[in-house]
């Protein structure tokens, strides 16, 4: 019996008198419309992810309350914390834009198949650690800002102090505890659901097709 | 851009424009995407156009930046259809040509590569056009041994489909 796809092939290759023919201008002009490749929309994505989380970085030092409080502050060691701690803040930004401009950089569509949907995906995952590490970061700073309240502010150390007396210390802590998790999880979450609805999206497709270059290895 | 690139690159383009027809025919199901298609790959290939060196022939080269286009950089969802008119149209067969168990066979052939996952199309696509499993699996990205045994389970599962 002649293999099935040796009559297939032989078939095709007789097909071409019946593909579609277009001529010189509608080539010419196809070269000028936009393109919408995934690879554009994640760049897109990404530049608007960064601006985000720079702008929310950057606000605190617009703010008039902020620049008061600057203004309180003078103790050697505050201030030098808030510098390093600006300093270490937009260093960390300049390097994930270095790092991303390089992935970026080197999606080549004259890649092979597989190369080239490891470099969106690694890319893609600069992006993640980026958010992750400012998702981090947020709940540091939550936690830093707490623990200050209790430490420094008058107002809640005296209610505090209430609490103490009263003896209802330990219920209080639970009670807060259990406030401050769920508050987390329902940030956190929100902005995984976020990202996996824009993702999950865009990347449906690379991911299935990349998993199933991937089962070609074992 | 200077106008004698644009010139050779859409000259070369028009002459191997079938390559990029086969590729639309193969991965979508509706004249419109295939014209959507066929005009992403063409930005595509223009974009890469300029490091084009000539190391390789053009056509070597249009091979993986039009399966790149198809199977990941495309974005819109293909659309099921049910009813495969388009494909009778691009896939007709002349009857007097073939006996008639012959043409059912191949049109039953053509649904099942339609059917086919993306991956596993590109292969059949590069084993239709009479490419080597060298350059198959170097389009790929896998191995040569993995890209045969693919082919060997492609060919069983088509069998499969024909001699029920």
């Amino acid at each position: 019996m002649m293999d099935e796809l040796e009559l297939l092939k032989k078939d095709w290759q007789k097909k071409e008198e019946h593909l579609p023919k277009l001529s010189y201008n509608e080539i010419y002009t196809m070269l000028w419309k936009k393109s919408s490749s995934i690879v554009k929309w994640i760049f897109y994505i990404s530049i608007i992810e960064l601006v985000f989380w720079i702008v929310l970085n950057a606000a605190p030092f617009f703010m008039d309350s902020y620049q008061e409080k600057l203004g309180d502050i003078d103790d050697s060691f505050s201030i030098t914390f808030i510098i390093v701690s600006t300093i270490f803040t937009f260093g960390v930004i300049l390097i994930f834009i270095y790092f991303l401009y390089k992935a970026y950089r080197s999606i080549s569509v004259v890649d092979n198949v597989k190369s080239l949907m490891e470099s969106i995906l690694k890319t893609r995952k600069i992006v993640q650690y980026y958010v992750g590490y400012n998702i981090v970061m947020a709940i540091l700073v939550t936690i830093y800002m707490i623990y200050h309240l209790f430490t420094h502010d008058e107002k809640v150390m005296e209610l505090f102090q209430t609490i103490r007396e009263e003896g209802s210390e330990l219920k209080f802590w639970l009670l807060g505890a259990v406030f401050m998790v769920l508050g987390m999880v329902l940030v956190v979450g929100f902005i995984w659901l976020f990202y996996r609805l824009i993702y999950g999206f865009l990347l449906r497709k690379l991911n299935h097709n990349y998993r199933e270059l991937k089962k070609l290895e074992v | 851009m200077n106008k004698e690139l644009e010139h050779q690159f859409v000259t070369e383009l028009e002459n191997n424009q079938n390559i990029v027809h086969k590729v639309c025919t193969l991965y979508t199901n509706d004249r419109d995407s295939h014209k959507d298609l066929f005009q992403e790959i063409t930005i595509q290939l223009w974009k890469a156009y300029p490091k084009f060196r000539g190391d390789s022939k053009f056509s070597t080269w249009m091979y993986r930046v039009a399966l790149n286009t198809a199977i990941t950089l495309y974005r819109k969802s293909k659309r099921r259809i049910k009813t495969q008119d388009y494909e009778s149209v691009i896939f007709k067969i002349k009857a007097e040509e073939y006996d008639e168990t012959e043409e059912q066979q191949l049109k039953l052939m053509y649904k099942a590569v339609k059917q086919l996952g993306d991956i596993d199309k590109a292969l059949v696509f590069l084993y239709l056009e009479d490419k080597d499993y060298s350059e198959i699996s170097d389009t790929l990205g896998i191995t040569e041994v993995n890209a045969r045994v693919k082919m060997n389970r492609i060919k069983n599962k088509l069998r499969t489909i024909l001699n029920p």
